[in-house]
């Protein structure tokens, strides 16, 4: 009998528990928890994910400003040429646009660098050669405007205004390579927490799943099989072992359990043993008294048969008989006790070497009656405890011979019937009947239904027949009619082979 | 020697059993001396021949015991074991008379070594019977062994 682990302590209270439900409810919180750090680790992924999203729109978003400024620059520029060729207004017209977007652009760019120093002293650089592009262009359209066509084509042919669009190109380049180099590290970044997420999710079911299953599994086999120790402990005792200890693993209610089974298992010991040495106490104290009066009573008419007349050898015969019927009880009673505690053994066992000995018991009363006794057929083998089937088959023979009308010689029949394999056996006589009413009681202990002087008898006789039988894993019963005879059955197991 | 002259030690602590037992040899007609001792020391020094028994013409060692199991000072078992070890005595024949017939006293008697054992049974005649049995079997038809310092040598 045993369960892995701690062998219990004397005292309930003595160890800190650690309930089934505890134990459940720890299985869930675990699951819950890594499910929960699951769910934050996916949230913050994702957070994360948003975030690098965000950023990657801003870095995109100043890449495309740029774009659009030096674009815009360029169109000014073109717009400018294209006044100093045709000296038309209307080519002036993406040279006031762009005028007009480049400070706000730049504005937007400045906001979406935040605090990037770097980036605002190149924007605000940037900021600073635009104005003098602008201003460069301003004078020269002005120039074209007062002086015309060759001193606008002079004024262009400076190279000043292709100079400062150098610069103005390398700072963009040059705001424009953060950019770049920051895109990239964010597409990196990106993939990074994707991996994360998707590793996170993974790694979090799988580890839930075994978490729970695993804990889950080994509490349930835990209990399961403590469980079944105990039960298997309790079938035993049940079948009349005493001796069983279960020693039960764990700190809760199935531990418990099994420190109050062993207890109880302990009182019932204890109880059963004071009833054996109650009963063998029974057995030869109480007898020593009955073997004096009967043996000196009768040494009384033996001896002194002179000085006593009839009625003082009746007085000692009925002190001897009195003793006699006292000692009957008293064994009678120690029979039915000791059929009392366990399941009996039971093997194979010869029904008509059983009947026969019974039979043999009562052959010389029988045969004074006139009567006579049939055993009809071949008993079989039955799964029996051979001296409890003795005693139980005495019992209903000479209850059969017993109980028969004043002069009226006993007629009996043994017969055996086999069924399923059950074997039920009959003990039929033609005696006195039992009426209806009573058929249930005369097998409970002290049932008599006859007085001393008619019928003698304990009153034991039947319990210990049901008792044994019932021990031996049968069934037993009556049919009977007041008058009419009785056929008093048991019923046991039939027995394989030879 | 005639075997009816052969002591037989009667070891009984209740003294209306021993009138009965005593009583049952008297109507069954055996000659043989009954020696009665109430308790398992004294039937230890009758054995022994210590004192007061020490006067072996006067106390002479049995041929047969007849030893009850529930006695004072010393149970019979003790008897029955102290006998047992004793060079020269152990072989001595020990017939158990006792009111139990518990298994586990009579497994235990043969354990230490009794030759039989019987149960006191409570009718007279029934005790008669079975005294009427004793001596023919003990005396006349079962083989005695050595036993030293018995009246056999």
């Amino acid at each position: 009998m045993s369960g892995a682990g701690v062998q219990a302590s004397p005292s309930f209270s003595a160890r800190r528990r650690f309930p089934i439900a505890a134990q459940v409810g720890a299985t869930y919180g675990l699951t819950a928890v890594l499910l929960m750090l699951l769910g934050l680790g996916a949230y913050d992924s994702s957070q994360r994910l948003s975030d690098i999203a965000i950023e990657g729109a801003r870095t995109q978003r100043i890449l495309i400003d740029l774009t659009s400024i030096q674009v815009d620059l360029l169109n000014a520029e073109t717009g400018q040429r294209g006044f100093v060729i045709t000296g038309k207004d209307e080519y002036l017209a993406p040279y006031l646009d762009a005028q007009r977007d480049f400070a706000p652009r730049l504005a937007t760019v400045r906001l979406l660098e935040g605090r990037d120093d770097e980036q605002i002293r190149r924007i605000d650089s940037l900021a600073d050669l635009g104005h003098r592009k602008f201003r460069e262009l301003d004078e020269t359209i002005a120039l074209r405007r007062d002086r015309g066509l060759q001193a606008g084509i002079a004024a262009v042919d400076t190279d000043a205004g292709r100079k400062l669009m150098d610069e103005i190109r390398q700072v963009v380049n040059d705001v424009s390579a953060v950019e770049v180099n920051r895109l990239a590290a964010n597409q990196a970044a990106a993939i990074s927490a994707a991996h994360q997420f998707e590793l996170f999710s993974i790694f979090g079911i799988v580890a839930s799943l075994v978490v729970s299953v695993m804990i889950g599994g080994f509490i349930t086999r835990r209990i399961g099989q403590r469980l079944g120790d105990l039960t298997r402990a309790a079938l035993a005792v049940s079948r009349g072992r005493l001796d069983i200890h279960v020693s039960v693993a764990g700190r809760d209610e199935v531990s418990t359990l099994g420190e109050a089974f062993n207890r109880m298992i302990r009182r019932l010991k204890e109880a059963t043993d004071a009833l054996d040495s109650f009963a063998y106490s029974v057995s030869h104290d109480l007898r020593a008294p009955l073997r004096a009066m009967q043996g000196f009573s009768q040494a009384l008419i033996e001896d002194f048969s002179e000085s006593l007349d009839s009625t003082g050898r009746n007085y000692a015969a009925r002190i001897a008989a009195a003793a006699g019927r006292m000692d009957q009880l008293i064994q009678d009673l120690l029979t039915y006790s000791r059929l009392g505690r366990a399941d009996l053994e039971c093997r194979p066992v010869a029904l008509d070497d059983v009947i026969r000995f019974a039979v043999d018991g009562v052959s010389e009363e029988v045969h004074r009656n006139g009567g006579a006794v049939d055993v009809v057929g071949a008993p079989p083998l039955v799964l029996a405890n051979r001296a409890a089937l003795q005693q139980v088959m005495s019992n209903l023979i000479t209850n059969a011979v017993k109980f028969v009308a004043p002069g009226t010689p006993p007629r009996i029949v043994v017969r055996c019937e086999e069924a399923d394999g059950r074997v039920r056996l009959w003990v039929e006589d033609n005696g006195i009947g039992i009426a209806e009413e009573h058929h249930q009681r005369i097998f409970d202990v002290f049932q008599r239904l006859h007085g001393a002087e008619t019928y003698p008898g304990t009153g034991i006789g039947l319990s210990i027949v049901r008792k044994g039988v019932e021990r031996m894993g049968g069934t037993c019963g009556v049919q009977s009619e007041l008058g009419r005879g009785s056929r008093f059955w048991i019923e046991l197991a039939k027995a394989e082979g030879e | 020697m005639n075997a009816s002259n052969y002591a037989i030690l009667l070891v009984e602590d209740n003294p209306d059993d021993a009138l009965l037992i005593q009583r049952a040899f008297g109507k069954a007609k055996i000659a043989n001396p009954i020696v009665h001792v109430d308790d398992g020391d004294k039937a230890v020094a009758y054995l022994s021949g210590a004192s007061p028994y020490d006067d072996r013409s006067k106390n002479p060692l049995p041929i047969l015991v007849l030893l009850d199991l529930k006695l004072p000072r010393r149970s019979g078992l003790e008897v029955l074991t102290w006998l047992r070890a004793q060079a020269g005595l152990k072989r001595l024949p020990v017939v158990i008379l006792t009111s139990s017939n518990e298994k586990s006293d009579i497994n235990k008697a043969y354990d230490l070594g009794a030759n039989s054992y019987l149960v006191k049974p409570v009718g007279f005649d029934a005790l008669f019977d079975m005294v009427k049995t004793l001596q023919p079997y003990w005396m006349i038809f079962n083989e005695r062994p050595d036993v030293a310092g018995s009246l056999a040598d």
